[in-house]
């Protein structure tokens, strides 16, 4: 399968609106505790990259909101905007279910490791006291 | 040009992705958790 240069755009443009998403639909110090183990936290790579993180999903939103005006010969034009939508209702409204549904995923990612994380710390906590008792 | 291939490919990135970030914490959590409990001291 030859690839084109329309086909790679989409790929940019799914790779580009993909990490936006997973930047704001989790909170920023959440990201470094998500992706990245306990036992990984005192590699000073860490906080390199949780600071990464937070400086790209800065950065990507106002390049996202106005690609549709810089790159506007091979963008379409805005889609969704105060004054209404161009898209066709049909698939219109899955947009927001989708979203729901990601962010209550994501939700539930973060729930998670935030009970891994309590436990973790009890661990070390009942480690410590037995080890003094 | 033929936009199938693409879709297929990119709803197996996001069910792969999705689906491994959710279960890493599933798997990830009950392990903590199990670990807690086994070092709880007898009531």
């Amino acid at each position: 399968m030859i690839m084109h240069l329309s086909d790679f755009v989409l790929l940019l443009n799914t790779l580009w609106f993909g990490g936006a998403f997973i930047q704001f639909s989790v909170a920023q110090g959440n990201t470094l505790k998500i992706l990245v183990p306990r036992e990984e936290r005192g590699n000073p790579i860490a906080p390199t990259l949780s600071a990464s993180v937070a400086f790209l999903g800065a950065i990507n939103l106002p390049i996202i909101h106005y690609s549709v005006l810089w790159w506007r010969t091979l963008h379409q034009g805005q889609s969704i905007g105060v004054s209404g939508s161009s898209i066709d209702s049909s698939i219109l409204w899955p947009l927001p279910l989708a979203a729901l549904g990601f962010t209550c995923l994501f939700g539930a990612a973060v729930l998670m490791r935030m009970r891994a994380e309590l436990a973790e710390a009890k661990v070390e906590a009942r480690m410590r006291r037995a080890a003094t008792e | 040009m033929n936009h199938w291939a693409f879709v297929t490919a990119a709803y197996a990135v996001v069910v792969l992705g999705t689906t491994g970030l959710l279960t890493w914490a599933y798997v990830t959590m009950r392990k903590a958790e199990a670990a807690a409990d086994g070092l709880k001291r007898p009531q």
